[in-house]
């Protein structure tokens, strides 16, 4: 421990250890990893609903390429689960070293989300391996396909309870937060009430479509660039009907997400207006007429440089009164007792990542409403060169839209990783807290987080290459006619059953 | 009374879980030598890749469980269990990836590599086992002695480890030695390796057995001690339990029973359960203060929907384990042992 103790001091100089920020240090470790495991999770999750959506279409058109298609897909499914379970394994140890506090407040209060999670998990982790490594013992594809489902509902639930976590996060519930303010005590614990916090159901609704949108993006994105390079007529069968399967869902669930984006935009108006007003730039509330900002900076706490778009918010915010309605203000929401507390601002970079995020949407949202149109033109846009090359750019922005969304809600939460209850905070003994936790009284600072996060850095920097390299190699090398074999008999197999079935061989009768 | 008397349910569903992990994790750290050794050996591979190759990801999501049952059930305590044991774990996970990644590439993607085919690739799997195996049974001492360590439950960041102190203790060895000792000697059963027809093959599991168990039971009595272990006697049910294994195997009518995987790990499980309740209710004995188990659970409001979610969940998890071992079970887990086969008569004449 000694010698370990004087290389490490002999390494890291005391300037450098001095100069750290342990709580940014903190933070930003998490950031990196939670922004590389989300892109396992988000694969994973577009994975399992393809695959499930293939082989039901496989069985009920007989057709083998839709089922050599999941066959192809669950080996790379193999491989995210298998990297994103050592992922998770990392992040929960990450969370125990580098937010001590707060994972002390999760344990007494809202543990039990991360728990159902963990059972999620497990269905995941049993049904996967059986759907794969056990793909020719089933004699009915059916219960075969319904392994499926349960990898599908396995990967989703596990999305869907961590996020039950971040709403908490935001609109904390469950304990008596004035006396833990008070006093650092938890007390009258509900541990039910995590589960459904206020911000819970806008959270999970957009959570769902973004997420998915990202995992499909990904697969689209594969499967055009395939499909442009593929010479064999039986792989371009698989890859088309892969971005078919891709283009549909996507194609529903922008819609979606553009809905579910809006109801997430006002449930934060009603309840964090601090982080609402961060996002849009807003300084001072009005009830009617509330410009959007388009991107833009902070100058000495005043929007500059950002193009102007009158009324739009407002609009936005509330299209069935015509704009009338109560947008708030930064200024007023952080100013206690004629005092304002800008350190309770969060970062204003948060306005231009929302700015991003639905500026992208919006041109995703064109794109396929291109792709409708020429469809319904009988023009067949997924045949078309130019369509599909716009189709791998606007898969790659999906992906990123993802991660900035993900990154405009996180960083919307600073100064505090866990908000307060109460939309612009409460009093407690004369005195105004915006927040429950901050990120410093989480944060670890001992200086053992130094060379834990560069390992961190070295472990994702190494693994996350080498996982997509594996996923694409043993895509590129699956033998496309064994697979369509597989398929083949999968069809044939289901076959002979179903005829089994309508005409039962009676034993005895002549 | 008898601290076992009063143990808190969701404590008991967790020392379960960390059994049923450890369990789990055994029988891949099983297959390590006979895979180092016997991988040209096709009846050797098949029975080991039958096995390993679907098992190992529910392994992997063990671990998960344990992890977040931790945090659960004793929130308080897992900060300075991070900070005590953080250069174990990181190893842990790290040859954790490396053999996730490994087995995928020995699976899907190598076969008739130049550099690497599937033989190497399960080599450095085993490798990466068995470091993992060595981590894992680095961290049982650990937790269960408390040599080395400094814990502190109000600044958790100032708890750590002084490993030269941990790893010059004997009794750390032994458990690690005994633990793979006893593993080999298992091995030979639970993958059928070991010919039943020769008096070696017979007696060979249980010479191995006995041996890892004597050196194990010392041990993890001299481990233990700092815990003011009561309990020191339940140390027998797993003694038992585990010659049970060999002892069966010896005899041709019980050879089968043996070397049924799912019996062998429901023996394995009760057994650590065992040996963890018998250091219950204290943990890092020799540490600078024991850990009283009652003293850092969680809150009663919590520790009820634990017990909800951990009985849902648990049945859940049985009925999934169930049914994967019916789908496996014409792979993995015949009851009846795979007998001599008879060279076919010929029936018909070529000409």
């Amino acid at each position: 421990m000694d010698k370990i103790k004087f290389i490490y001091d002999f390494c890291i100089s005391d300037s450098i250890k001095m100069s750290i920020s342990y709580p940014n240090w903190d933070a930003a470790m998490f950031a990196y990893t939670i922004s590389a495991h989300i892109l396992l999770v988000t694969l994973s999750m577009g994975l399992a609903i393809t695959i499930t959506i293939a082989e039901f279409l496989a069985l009920k058109k007989k057709d083998k390429y839709y089922d050599a298609l999941a066959y192809k897909l669950s080996k790379a499914l193999v491989i995210f689960f298998a990297v994103g379970t050592a992922s998770g394994t990392v992040m929960a140890m990450e969370l125990f070293l580098f937010w001590p506090a707060f994972m002390k407040l999760v344990g007494e209060v809202s543990i039990g989300p991360f728990y159902v999670e963990v059972f999620s998990f497990l269905l995941e982790a049993i049904a996967l391996p059986m759907y794969v490594y056990f793909w020719k013992d089933f004699k009915n594809r059916w219960e075969h396909w319904g392994l499926s489902i349960a990898v599908t509902v396995g990967t989703y639930l596990s999305a869907f309870t961590v996020t039950e976590i971040n709403a908490w996060m935001n609109t904390p519930n469950g304990f008596n937060i004035p006396h833990y303010l008070a006093t650092g005590n938890v007390t009258d614990v509900n541990p039910l009430a995590p589960f459904l916090t206020p911000s819970t159901a806008a959270e999970e609704l957009h959570m769902s479509g973004g997420v998915y949108y990202a995992g499909m993006a990904f697969i689209l994105g594969y499967f055009i660039y395939k499909y442009l390079k593929a010479k064999n007529m039986d792989e371009k069968m698989i890859d088309r009907r892969a971005i078919n399967i891709a283009s549909a869902f996507l194609i529903l669930d922008i819609i979606y997400q553009g809905i579910t984006g809006s109801v997430e935009l006002t449930t934060l108006l009603a309840i964090e207006p601090i982080k609402y007003s961060a996002m849009e730039l807003d300084l001072y509330p009005v009830t009617y007429g509330a410009p959007e900002h388009i991107f833009g900076i902070l100058v000495n706490h005043h929007p500059a440089y950002y193009i102007n778009l009158p009324l739009a918010q407002s609009l936005l915010a509330y299209p069935f009164t015509f704009g009338h309605g109560s947008i708030p203000g930064l200024v007023p929401l952080t100013t206690y007792h004629g005092v304002t507390n800008y350190s309770v601002w969060p970062p204003s970079i948060i306005h231009d990542t929302l700015d991003l995020m639905v500026g992208f949407g919006v041109l995703m949202g064109f794109y396929w409403l291109y792709v409708v149109i020429q469809y319904f033109r009988r023009k067949d846009p997924l045949s078309n060169k130019k369509t599909l090359i716009a189709g791998i750019l606007f898969a790659a922005m999906g992906i990123f839209t993802m991660e900035d969304g993900w990154y405009t809600a996180e960083v919307g939460r600073v100064p505090f990783i866990i908000k307060s209850p109460v939309a612009g905070g409460l009093v407690v003994n004369g005195v105004k807290y915006y927040g429950t936790m901050t990120i410093a009284q989480a944060a670890s600072t001992s200086p053992v987080v130094f060379p834990i996060g560069l390992a961190i850095i070295f472990f994702y920097a190494i693994i996350f290459p080498l996982t997509f390299y594996y996923a694409g190699k043993v895509m590129k090398i699956s033998d496309t006619r064994a697979d369509l074999e597989v398929g083949g008999n999968d069809i044939k197999m289901e076959e002979e059953r179903r005829n089994r079935k309508l005409n039962p061989v009676k034993t005895g009768m002549r | 009374m008898n601290p076992l008397f009063s143990i808190n349910i969701d404590v008991l569903f967790l020392i379960i879980v960390i059994a049923s992990m450890v369990a789990m994790f055994s029988t891949e750290v099983m297959a390590v030598v006979p895979m180092l050794t016997g991988y040209k050996k096709p009846e050797v591979r098949e029975s080991l890749l039958k096995y390993v190759v679907p098992v190992w990801e529910v392994v992997g999501t063990f671990f998960v469980l344990w992890l977040v049952d931790m945090e659960n059930v004793i929130p308080e305590f897992m900060p300075a269990i991070s900070y005590t044991l953080f250069p174990l774990f990181a190893v842990f996970i790290f040859f954790l990836l490396m053999r996730n990644s490994i087995i995928i590439y020995a699976e899907f993607v190598w076969h008739d590599n130049k550099y690497f085919d599937e033989k190497k690739l399960y080599y450095i799997y085993s490798i990466s086992t068995f470091i993992m195996g060595l981590m894992a049974l680095s961290i049982l001492a650990a937790v269960t002695s408390g040599y080395g360590t400094h814990v502190n439950l109000i600044n958790y960041s100032s708890s750590y480890t002084n490993y030269a102190v941990f790893y010059s203790e004997p009794a750390v060895y032994g458990l690690i030695i005994g633990s793979l000792i006893l593993f080999n000697g298992i091995s030979l059963i639970f993958y059928r390796i070991s010919d039943i027809k020769t008096v070696k093959g017979r007696i060979l599991p249980l010479i191995l057995t006995v041996i890892g168990l004597i050196i194990d039971s010392v041990s993890y009595t001299v481990l233990s001690s700092g815990d003011k272990v009561v309990n020191g006697g339940l140390i027998i049910i797993p003694v038992v339990l585990t010659l049970i294994i060999p002892v069966l195997y010896m005899f041709r009518q019980t050879t089968y029973i043996a070397s049924y995987k799912p019996f062998v790990i429901i023996l394995f499980i009760i057994s650590i359960t065992f040996l963890e309740l018998m250091t219950y209710p204290y943990v890092y004995g020799f540490s600078n203060m024991k850990i009283y188990i009652p003293f850092v659970i969680t809150n009663s409001a919590m520790q009820h929907l634990n017990f909800i979610i951990s009985v849902i969940g648990g049945i859940w998890l049985i009925l999934m384990m169930i049914y994967y071992g019916y789908v496996s079970n014409n792979r993995i887990a015949k009851l009846i042992p795979e007998t001599e086969k008879k060279p076919a008569k010929e029936t018909k004449k070529t000409n």
